[in-house]
């Protein structure tokens, strides 16, 4: 307890007396009190609360309706980077600024093309082979009720046999729409691009090899031509790193 | 590396490290998590189900051997209506179980999630040697260079390395391309067609990589994972930056 030094005021302090007083109520957990961290979740385009509460199969289950990409969707967040290197030289931060401004429109957007039509892919193939296990389950299932119809009530047999060509009919339809641009090698082609120009947004920023070798606006255009390269399917880094 | 310097250098390790190695590091970790858990909540779907399976038709069989042998059964008898009900429910219950049971493993070889479980615990134990090569901050300038290079490139290679594996994954469960051969066969001889459109109704290609691809090497098992690239050594001078 400080004396105050004003020449107008006293110049002690006494505490107040707390008999009677009752004791302060004990200090209820707050709802943020620190326990086990929550899980800070990669970066990435989906939603982070996409499917919560389901079970952890079924989140990865495929969507019917697709959501429509992000187009501000970013690989490094500018304020979680100026808050990383708060600390960092100025001018080392304005060249990585100078970069990522450049990566955004040369390599970043090829990036979000590919990774967002690489999850279209993944997900029309998850639906169209989830179709096909479903049909696989529900003829097993006839099939099975068939054999019992045998003995218990043979006027439903036609009736059984009906339902699975509808089932075959059903499968044929599917299996026919999905081989035109079948999604498997559309899904893994976009996913190998996609990480793949994921990587080279950093060998730039870090000024990797060959980006070393150069400066100025040869290097701004070897980003630009091996961005471009990679996004057709030619990868460069598979023989340089 | 050899145009930054020691601020730019520590710059670009800060962010490396946050953007890149750090959110690839959280991939891993809920990957492998929610993987874990699909995985183990699918088998335990298909083990009760199997279970069920078993118990119903064991039922079935004890309650018709014993509780209603045939001719004893009176019409109108309450608990012989009560029981038949039952072994007409429990043999329902063995048909429909195999069936759903069949459809979640199914879904389990669809997804991979044991083997991806695998190539992701590998990845992350990858990036933890790569994690090691961060550069020291009392590290002098020259080895500061190829540290950090060593660390940047070892990282991008277990991100190259991560996905070459995982892409040998994805493949069409075998029982479903079988399912499809049999009911396009069963259309088209409900169609009183010959099975002209077996191109076209092939969804499921086989996993081959696109031509366009470099040969990838087969999915590893935990035994065998790739391991990063060797360090570059900041002593040798014919390595460092």
């Amino acid at each position: 307890m400080s004396e105050q030094s004003s020449s107008d005021a006293p110049t002690t302090t006494v505490a107040p007396s707390t008999a009677g007083t009752p004791p302060p109520p004990p200090t209820m957990p707050s709802s943020a009190a620190p326990g086990k961290p929550q899980p800070i979740a990669p970066i990435s385009q989906q939603s982070r609360k996409f499917r919560e509460g389901w079970p952890s199969w079924a989140k990865q289950l495929p969507r019917l309706r697709f959501p429509p990409p992000d187009p501000n969707f970013q690989l490094i967040d500018l304020a979680k980077l100026r808050e990383v290197l708060k600390d960092a030289d100025p001018q080392a931060v304005q060249r990585i600024e100078r970069d990522i401004a450049f990566l955004d429109h040369e390599l970043l957007r090829l990036f979000r093309e590919r990774d967002y039509e690489a999850a279209v892919q993944q997900n029309r193939y998850r639906l169209y082979q989830i179709s096909y296990i479903l049909l696989a389950a529900l003829a097993t299932l006839i099939g099975s009720l068939q054999t019992l119809a045998l003995n218990a009530n043979r006027q439903l047999l036609p009736w059984f046999a009906f339902a699975e060509t509808l089932v075959a009919l059903l499968a044929t339809f599917l299996a026919t729409i999905s081989g035109r641009e079948p999604p498997l090698p559309l899904y893994l082609n976009n996913r190998r691009r996609a990480e793949s120009l994921r990587r080279e947004y950093f060998r730039y920023l870090m000024n990797m090899p060959p980006y070393d070798a150069v400066d100025g606006p040869d290097r701004r255009m070897m980003l630009s031509a091996r961005a471009a390269d990679i996004n057709r399917g030619v990868f460069p880094d598979e023989g340089t790193s | 590396m050899s145009q930054l310097n020691r601020k730019e250098m520590e710059a670009l390790y800060k962010m490396f490290d946050q953007f890149a190695l750090e959110d690839q590091r959280r991939f891993y970790e809920n990957a492998v998590s929610k993987y874990r858990k699909s995985a183990m909540q699918v088998n335990t779907y298909r083990a009760l189900f199997s279970l069920l399976t078993g118990l119903a038709s064991a039922l079935a069989g004890v309650l018709v051997a014993t509780a209603i042998p045939s001719g004893q059964c009176v019409p109108g008898d309450a608990m012989c209506s009560i029981l038949s009900g039952v072994v007409i429910v429990l043999l329902i219950l063995s048909v429909v179980a195999p069936a759903i049971g069949g459809a979640f493993g199914t879904l389990a070889d669809l997804y991979q999630w044991d083997r991806l479980v695998t190539v992701y615990s590998n990845s992350l134990e990858n990036i933890e040697v790569a994690d090691a090569r961060s550069p020291d901050p009392e590290m002098e300038d020259t080895k500061y260079r190829a540290a950090l290079l060593a660390y940047a490139d070892g990282t991008l290679s277990v991100m190259r390395d991560e996905s070459a594996q995982w892409g040998q994954l994805i493949r069409t469960p075998p029982q479903l391309e079988k399912f499809l051969e049999a009911e396009e066969e069963k259309a088209a001889k409900a169609g009183g067609q010959p099975l002209e459109f077996g191109a076209q109704v092939a969804t499921t290609p086989s996993p081959q990589a696109p031509a366009a691809q470099p040969p990838a090497p087969a999915a590893a098992p935990a035994s065998d994972a790739t391991p990063p690239p060797p360090p570059i050594d900041p002593n040798d001078p014919t390595t460092a930056g």
